[in-house]
């Protein structure tokens, strides 16, 4: 995590589009998972604790 | 666009349509002319062409903002083009940012959800994040 994890776009709309993939979906909140998924949005938004986006669309992939 | 298969050409012309159908009565009318499958066509001809590729992720985005259009989308290989578009060009923010978005758009739809899983969205989705 070297390069896209410091940019926030990524990072932010990332996140969105697991969320709505995730919504009413058992299938896929579990290969988002598998894929290493909640990881991927815990770490973001650790990294960017004050960028709105990112909490924001990362609370609601959780 | 249909006559032209430029890079320059269809790059623009994938703008033009992403920014007509911000406006919700151009998206439906875009449709009807045949706009969906005019950009999906743009972006397989040129699959290596980042600009191409940005816009026609854009187009598809703006374009399922609206309902019949995120139905009409997935059966003419949308879903599948921005999902190669972001594995060709790992690395390319203004892309994967404009990729990830027409996920998030095209995924309101509850079957495109388990069609953007099994064209491998959710894993180029991640693999992007970690990059």
């Amino acid at each position: 995590m070297v390069t896209s994890i410091i940019h926030t776009g990524v990072q932010q709309w990332g996140c969105l589009a697991l969320s709505n993939l995730a919504t009413n979906n058992a299938y896929n909140t579990i290969a988002i998972a598998a894929a290493g998924g909640i990881g991927v949005v815990v770490t973001s938004m650790t990294v960017h604790p004050s960028h709105t986006g990112v909490q924001e669309m990362g609370c609601g992939a959780l | 666009m249909k006559a032209h298969s430029g890079k320059v050409m269809l790059r623009h012309g994938c703008q033009a349509l992403a920014n007509l159908a911000a406006n919700a009565d151009n998206g439906i009318a875009i449709a009807a002319a045949g706009g969906i499958g005019v950009v999906v066509t743009s972006t397989k001809v040129h699959p290596s062409h980042t600009g191409v590729q940005k816009m026609g992720c854009w187009a598809l985005r703006s374009l399922a903002y609206n309902a019949d259009n995120m139905i009409a989308i997935a059966p003419q290989g949308g879903i599948g083009v921005v999902v190669l578009a972001m594995k060709a060009h790992a690395g390319q923010e203004a892309l994967q940012i404009t990729g990830c978005k027409a996920l998030s758009n095209l995924a309101a739809n509850v079957n495109n959800r388990i069609e953007i899983a099994a064209a491998g969205g959710i894993g180029v989705v991640v693999c992007e994040m970690q990059a």
